[in-house]
């Protein structure tokens, strides 16, 4: 796999305000690579960097081999941003923003087709400010995906879109980055990054705390998995602390919280068959990119976290 | 940005003009009324307060002063501001069309609809009203482009400056409505107390005004209005092509 985006300790401050103090990511094609961060962590700057929107302090940037500071002409023709902040004039119709974009593009565009997969094509002769917010943000991607981008950066892409709407966006993520091009999604939705992104770096106060894939993250920072039942005052549990892959038992009140790694759900139902327990509400807590993000952004707070 | 792209872009900013009312009926509808109004109350006047026109042939002219300053100092502003405010300039800079070739198309718009509310006005003067053919069509046409040059330079430096929406259109206004009034094109300068026509010396409407008034009324080209027209152009120019580029 061939690196997509590299950036080696970026830096940049609004005045006294540090944005990003040190970040450092290898972007790989083909992946979708999710920026997970809560707000104000620098996501957005970093990747306005990257799309050459602004200008490093300090720091190495190369996005398909261009430095985006200089070479920003010819990355722009080959990249795609849908940026977090940004309109278009009130009055213009969405054919006529898609038609004034496709005449940027190096290549032909069809850009009907475009209004189509994204579901605008009852809009096409609608102005800009009559859509909805979820209308506009598609038309924003529908645009960015315009010039048919090998790198294609999404900020908040679902931002103010109904959950059937994020689900569909998702769906044209997934469909864009299997037509070959690699996506930098910008998210603080866990669910999202989880979801969607093969591998996420999570941003905190201006740096990378841990870059994996979602699952690894959660093996690494999701503090094992949860398996929580209800027992009888009087019942005996102490086998629950002997049996295997258990590192921890609770009591709250009826309820029972055993935390563990590994088969550990398999190990408690044999354990509670061969005790004669036979709880009807027994059920597992997988942790979650949250439980993670929790971990690292409020290391004191990670516990008890559940979406 | 290539040529085929920037014209559809120029394209679109016609059309997106065409669509705001304010701006139509401030750039073309509203020097009309004003100056059926004023010719109308002086149509039968003349002499040297109108420097030897007739009254109506005295707003006629200088009502397309007005024109120029309504583009450059009403429409143009707010435009420009909404577009740095709202974020469609980060939008078009992200797809690579740079600051220069946004602004570049608004100008060309402004200078297209200049041209056709000019000739609105004198169209519709017309049949009701009397002027003479202009002594020096080439030196009106020279005060007609110097000036509009000036009002837009002035105008993207008051987009620039005020960089909300609201507040470069309030600061258009309140310049504007002034300007007019002391510019010539509202009373003449004659007939304005000494105290008023040294401040109507500050005023670039006033020059405008007189660069369309020389050459038509046969006062030949001055090169006074044109240099302070430009040296307006010049310095603002620069002055919003500094504050733009720290955006």
């Amino acid at each position: 796999m061939a690196a997509v985006v590299e950036v080696e300790h970026l830096r940049k401050a609004y005045g006294s305000v540090l944005a990003v103090d040190d970040v450092s990511l290898v972007i790989e094609q083909g992946e979708i690579f999710g920026l997970l961060g809560p707000n104000g962590a620098g996501k957005t700057t970093t990747v306005e960097c990257v799309e050459g929107l602004r200008r490093p302090d300090q720091g190495r940037i190369r996005v398909l081999g261009l430095d985006p500071a200089r070479q920003t002409r010819e990355l722009r023709q080959r990249i795609g941003c849908q940026l977090q902040q940004a309109a278009l004039p009130d009055r213009i119709k969405v054919w006529e923003a898609l038609d004034l974009f496709a005449s940027l593009a190096p290549q032909q565009v069809h850009w009907s087709a475009t209004l189509d997969q994204w579901g605008l094509e009852d809009k096409r002769g609608a102005a800009f400010s009559s859509l909805s917010g979820g209308e506009q943000q598609r038309l924003f991607v529908a645009l960015a995906l315009g010039n048919q981008p090998q790198v294609v950066f999404l900020d908040e892409l679902t931002q103010g879109l109904d959950p059937a709407a994020r689900r569909v966006a998702w769906d044209l993520v997934r469909a864009v980055r299997d037509r070959g091009a690699t996506v930098v999604l910008v998210t603080h939705f866990m669910d999202e990054a989880q979801q969607l992104c093969d591998r996420v770096a999570v941003v905190h106060r201006g740096r990378v705390a841990a870059v994996d894939t979602p699952q690894g993250l959660i093996n690494r920072y999701g503090g094992g998995v949860r398996v929580v039942f209800s027992a009888p005052a009087g019942a005996d549990v102490g086998w629950l602390d002997r049996t295997p892959h258990v590192s921890r038992v609770a009591r709250h009140g009826p309820r029972l919280e055993v935390t563990g790694e590994g088969p550990l759900l398999a190990h408690i139902g044999a354990g509670l068959i061969a005790h004669g327990m036979e709880p009807a509400d027994l059920r597992v807590e997988q942790p979650t990119l949250e439980d993670v993000f929790l971990h690292i952004t409020q290391p004191s707070s990670s516990s008890g976290a559940q979406p | 940005m290539r040529p085929a792209a920037f014209a559809k872009l120029t394209w679109l900013e016609m059309k997106l003009f065409l669509r705001e009312p304010l701006a139509v009926g401030f750039t073309v509808a509203y020097p009309v009324v004003v100056m059926f109004v004023i010719a109308g109350v002086f149509e039968n006047s003349g002499g040297v307060g109108f420097r030897g026109a007739g009254g109506a042939e005295y707003y006629v002219v200088s009502n397309i002063a007005v024109v120029t300053a309504a583009i450059g100092l009403i429409a143009l502003p707010p435009h420009v501001a909404s577009y740095f405010e709202r974020g469609i300039m980060r939008r078009f800079r992200a797809s690579s069309v740079p600051v220069a070739g946004v602004i570049a198309a608004q100008l060309a718009v402004c200078f297209a609809v200049a041209i056709v509310a000019a000739a609105v006005l004198l169209a519709v003067a017309r049949p009701v009203y009397t002027y003479h053919f202009p002594h020096s069509l080439p030196g009106v046409v020279l005060g007609f482009v110097v000036g509009l040059i000036g009002f837009l330079a002035l105008g993207l430096l008051i987009a620039a400056l005020f960089p909300t929406t609201r507040s470069a259109q309030s600061v258009g206004m309140v310049l504007f409505f002034p300007m007019y009034l002391i510019s010539g094109a509202a009373p003449p300068l004659s007939v304005l107390p000494s105290a008023m026509r040294h401040v109507a010396d500050f005023d670039p409407m006033n020059y405008a005004v007189r660069a369309l008034q020389d050459p038509w009324f046969g006062f030949g080209v001055t090169a006074t209005n044109l240099v302070v027209l430009l040296g307006i152009a010049i310095v603002s120019g620069a002055g919003a092509a500094l504050l733009f580029r720290r955006r």
